[in-house]
């Protein structure tokens, strides 16, 4: 429901992480979310394909782990992204 | 290709703000407590029965009204004597940390030693958001069907406390009462469980008691 909100702050962390590591082409990027994170892949792609234009992200799709241990209020991770 | 290891709290921000206000509060002895739950809960006629309890010093208290729109639910604590200041999200379905701390910085704080945030009615994402308050109280009611437990678990696994609110109309509904506590407390053990009827200021105490004992 607040995917717009949380994509917003995935694509400041991954453009941060990218240029950081010399990545100007980011192609996947993994969320790690707990049992419970209340985040939809496909709403978040929604948002996503809007919010990645013009970025280092163009080309780029996001894939939700569960990861169980995951708990607490925040339970969404930017795990890993895939790039060059 | 490389694959970069981030591990990085998607709302790390949102929750870096969240401390720094929690802090700020704890520094000047005064708690924040977050107050959620459905929309139509109850979380207004609570804190309106529970401010206006004799054994409650209003002038100690101030509260966040949070909503998409309106000041009506600012005007029923302005009414009531609780020093108030509204926060409209113009349709955010949640409060962030940011407003909350712009909030508290339109507030006089000065005698206050508990904030109240009456948060929006949401279930879903206003669990997620840290605002920075120290206790988290969530509202239900009968008439929302006892299975919210179960379809938001993180709302019911991170409050502190829940009220079930509209025990008068249980009987004229078809709510499981003992299976909507054991659904809390099978996602959270250590949660306190109070049934009330807000309206007619019944089954309030304890939190008359939560309010009143800092």
């Amino acid at each position: 429901m607040h995917e717009g909100s949380v994509c917003r702050e995935i694509v400041d962390i991954v453009t941060e992480a990218a240029a950081l590591n010399d990545i100007t082409k980011v192609y996947e990027i993994v969320i790690s979310v707990g049992e419970y994170s209340c985040v939809n892949e496909s709403q978040l792609n929604f948002y996503f394909d809007v919010m990645k234009r013009d970025t280092c992200m163009e080309e780029a799709y996001i894939r939700i782990e569960k990861d169980v241990s995951i708990t607490g209020p925040t339970q969404m991770y930017v795990k890993t992204f895939k790039g060059e | 290709m490389k694959t970069i290891t981030v591990n990085r709290n998607v709302l790390i921000k949102n929750d870096e703000l969240a401390q720094q206000t929690r802090e700020m509060l704890a520094a000047k002895g005064i708690r924040m407590i977050n107050f959620l739950g459905t929309p139509g809960s109850g979380k207004t006629t609570v804190l309106e029965n529970v401010l206006a309890s004799p054994e409650i010093d209003k002038s100690r208290i101030a509260v966040i009204e949070g909503d998409l729109f309106t000041d009506l639910d600012a005007q029923r604590m302005a009414e009531i004597g609780v020093r108030t200041i509204q926060l409209n999200t113009e349709g955010a379905c949640h409060l962030e940390a940011d407003m909350v701390q712009h909030g508290l910085e339109e507030l006089d704080l000065d005698g206050i030693d508990t904030v109240v945030v009456d948060n929006i009615g949401n279930l879903v994402c206003t669990a997620a958001f840290q605002i920075g308050a120290h206790m988290r109280v969530c509202v239900a009611s009968t008439t929302e069907g006892n299975d919210k437990p179960l379809k938001y678990p993180n709302m019911f696994a991170t409050a502190n406390v829940v009220l079930l609110n509209k025990i008068d109309l249980a009987p004229y509904t078809n709510f499981d009462i003992d299976r909507f506590i054991c659904d809390v407390k099978k996602l959270n053990p250590d949660v306190e469980i109070h049934l009330c009827t807000a309206y007619k200021n019944e089954g309030l105490e304890p939190v008359v008691k939560l309010f009143a004992n800092k």
